[in-house]
């Protein structure tokens, strides 16, 4: 456990960022993917809405707790 | 909606889609992976660790949280347009199988000739739910939604329906 541990704790700092940035590139394709399908095939707009935005708000919470963590770690 | 025409004056009756129980299913894998970082972030409490080591450890489940958050409402969005619409003059049949990949195809009430109930295995039967197939005519086409909750209420549901829709369009007959 604490190889594994020192493992990580030796990763560089730009891999890190790049991995983050992955994780945001990965989030957008996949929002934009699912908001056309929200806006495109929606049975009722209003309540498809709701749902989308449910998923865009978790989604920015856990990516800001994600750079937070990784800056509180950085830094 | 892209592909589905109702028309003016048509009253939605009803919307199906499948038991919940799909989705649980479907996203099980995804919830058991969930569960990881709490695993790790639990497990670092039986070594001795750094607060730096915690943050790291931290932003690696939150990028593995914020993936699999998407990827499970990809598994919702397929459930959740993939979906039976009942008007007072049809169905409208979506089936949803992944993203981009659809197919929306719709029959007449009183083109109906038969409809099939199909309950398999103690967990459709125990959570109530099953298989719809609906017979149309003119048509070798079999309709069919599957793992639809209640199946025989909404079996009757469309066969009144269906009786309604003899009735206005041929009065002698109903």
């Amino acid at each position: 456990m604490q190889n594994l541990l020192d493992n990580l704790d030796s990763l560089a700092p730009e891999f890190l960022w790049t991995s983050a940035f992955f994780v945001v590139i990965f989030t957008i394709l996949i929002a934009w993917a699912l908001s056309y399908h929200w806006r495109e095939y929606s049975i009722d707009m209003h309540r498809d809405a709701k749902m989308f935005k449910g998923y865009l708000s978790i989604a920015g919470v856990l990516m800001v707790a994600m750079f937070l963590s990784l800056i509180l770690y950085l830094y | 909606m892209a592909g589905v025409n109702i028309d003016a004056g048509e009253k939605v009756l009803a919307e199906f889609r499948r038991h919940w129980y799909v989705l649980a299913t479907e996203s099980a894998a995804i919830a058991a992976m969930a569960l990881l970082p709490f695993g790790a972030l639990t497990a670092l409490t039986a070594v001795n660790y750094s607060e730096r080591i915690f943050f790291l450890i931290l932003f690696m489940s939150m990028a593995w949280l914020t993936i699999l958050w998407s990827l499970f409402f990809i598994i919702w969005t397929n459930y959740y347009l993939d979906v039976w619409i009942l008007t007072d003059k049809k169905i409208i049949d979506i089936e949803q199988y992944t993203l981009f990949s659809r197919d929306v195809s719709e029959f007449r009430l009183d083109r109906i000739q038969d409809i099939t109930v199909e309950v398999k295995g103690i967990v459709a039967t125990f959570l109530k739910f099953g298989t719809l197939h609906v017979q149309t005519a003119g048509t070798h086409h079999e309709f069919m939604i599957k793992n639809v909750p209640n199946p025989y209420q909404v079996r009757d549901m469309i066969m009144d329906w269906h009786s309604r829709a003899m009735k206005v369009n041929n009065p002698k007959d109903a």
